[in-house]
């Protein structure tokens, strides 16, 4: 056992055994709400702006956000933070959208309804091989996290504690669907704004601002450069990588489809208000780790390492471990529970129709839908337990996802385009962003992938455009 | 050079916001119970 490890794995095992047990009894009760296909998957459209904003927050709140944010304020200081928040855009964004979204598709399910009826099936196919490929690679990263955690926290072995996360994940969205994600992801957002809010009130109180100030300019005076160009580069790469992400995957359409047509966009613009300071809040704290003279072994761990330092210092010692334990198990399961819940709805509804053509039976949602999350569930443990570096692949679907943004402009609101001009601009743009991002730097892929596909989208508006289908030409 | 105040002034707002934020959410589940409009 390492003396480092901040809470025994007894009580490891007991926090996550009993908050997994809370959210599959939760999961179970409020799943028996859901007594239709669209129940299971929606939450019978009927989600209100605050279950609706926490579930679009939390989601968004992932370990990335909570445990890379710190690695970007150390890095590149006070624009590697601000960098991070304007993820939060993409949600802005897409809260503008939301009208548009619901007038298109007023009974739409998926993003692929989306994409199949402004692309046909061949921008269809190339949207579910991006999107696929993002959103598990998401998933596995995720769990892999949940399992580096429980070791780091907690000394349980990594197979063990990615296996539990995940378990835990799969059984309540399984029994509850969509109901079982939103309330959950409702308890686990005040969870997570709540840890923050203590822990950033506890590093303020035992660092004076003035004093990590003081020691940045001595020690690392590059990091408060008003002019730092990797960073100011980082900070356009996050915002289109963001507006990537949120535009085309299913976790947010689904979300769109599943809030209450009149709220919709004030849920979606209240989920970015709730999210844009969190990457900061959570981010300064590694800016202590010098005052405080604490050892940055693993860069990725910087923020539970000074977390679990100051938290020590004010005499919380155990539940100070605990806390930062709950906190970060919370980012990641209301993640992988949508995550869980958005692949499979796309696999139950879109790839069995349009691929299968054998479109679920109504009567048989429960069962189907349940079964799907399973399955995914199961790839995703499978593909985690090697460990391989799956958020390397994850970092590279930025100019992927960045070269679908100008597609889903177009498809909501343009009137014509010559769509093979634009889904070329799609498979050129993914090409030219993973170029650059091998030969240049991660910090300019998802700006080549999503310039390119610019550039091909505004010459289909232009060259040779042809009407998008009507709507009736949604049928699979 | 970043000062120390707009250090501060970015940091402590931020820790302030997700405190309103929290607020807000609460309030909004409290006001969206009451009328039966939460799901």
């Amino acid at each position: 056992m390492n003396d480092s490890f901040t809470i025994e794995s007894s009580t490891g095992w007991g926090l996550i055994l009993s908050l997994g047990a809370l959210w599959v009894l939760l999961g179970w009760h409020w799943g028996k709400k859901a007594t239709s296909e669209e129940g299971f998957t929606l939450a019978g459209r009927k989600v209100g702006l605050a279950l609706g904003g926490a579930t679009i927050m939390a989601t968004w709140v992932t370990s990335n956000t909570t445990m890379l944010a710190p690695v970007f304020a150390l890095k590149f200081g006070l624009w590697g933070m601000l960098a991070y928040s304007t993820a939060s855009f993409g949600l802005f964004m897409f809260a503008l959208f939301m009208p548009r979204i619901r007038e298109l598709l007023p009974d739409g399910v998926t993003a692929g309804d989306f994409f199949y009826l402004r692309f046909g099936k061949a921008g269809w196919t190339l949207f579910m091989v991006i999107t696929l490929v993002y959103s598990l690679s998401w998933l596995v990263s995720m769990a892999i996290a949940g399992g580096d955690l429980l070791e780091a926290l907690a000394g349980i072995p990594y197979q063990q504690g990615m296996s539990l996360i995940l378990m835990v994940c799969v059984l309540y969205t399984l029994f509850g669907g969509m109901y079982a994600v939103i309330g959950t992801d409702f308890i686990q957002s005040l969870i997570i704004l709540l840890g923050i809010v203590v822990i950033g009130f506890l590093v303020w109180g035992q660092v004076p601002l003035a004093k990590a100030h003081a020691h940045i300019v001595t020690h690392q005076p590059s990091l408060l450069l008003w002019v730092m160009p990797a960073a100011l580069l980082a900070v356009f790469n996050n915002l289109l990588f963001g507006f990537g992400e949120v535009f085309h995957n299913n976790v947010w359409w689904s979300r769109a489809f599943a809030v209450r047509k009149e709220v919709g966009s004030r849920a979606f613009a209240l989920a970015g208000f709730l999210w844009f300071p969190v990457p900061i809040a959570a981010g300064f704290i590694a800016l202590a780790a010098g005052p405080l003279g604490i050892n940055i072994v693993d860069e990725n761990q910087t923020g539970p390492t000074v977390a679990a330092a100051v938290l020590g210092n004010a005499g919380l010692g155990v539940f100070g471990g605990g806390l930062i334990l709950v906190v970060l198990f919370c980012s990641m399961a209301s993640s992988i529970d949508s995550l869980l819940a958005a692949t499979s709805d796309l696999l139950m509804k879109d790839f069995s129709a349009r691929v299968l053509k054998h479109p679920t039976r109504p009567e048989n949602f429960r069962k189907v839908g349940a079964g799907v999350i399973f399955l995914v569930g199961g790839v995703t443990w499978l593909l985690a337990l090697p460990h391989w570096p799956i958020i390397n692949v994850l970092f590279l679907s930025g100019p992927l996802v960045g070269s679908l943004i100008w597609p889903v402009i177009a498809g909501l609101f343009w009137e014509e385009i010559n769509r093979s001009v634009a889904l070329a601009g799609i498979v050129l743009g993914s090409l030219a962003g993973l170029f650059s991002y091998f030969w240049i730097g991660w910090f300019v892929a998802a700006l080549v992938g999503t310039g390119v596909s610019m550039l091909f989208s505004l010459t289909a508006r232009y060259i040779r455009p042809s009407s998008f289908p009507p709507l009736c030409s949604l049928k699979t | 050079m970043i000062s120390a105040s707009t250090l501060g002034l970015v940091i402590v707002g931020s820790l302030f916001w997700v405190l309103a934020g929290l607020s807000i959410l609460v309030f909004l589940f409290i006001r969206e119970r009451r009328k039966k409009k939460l799901w």
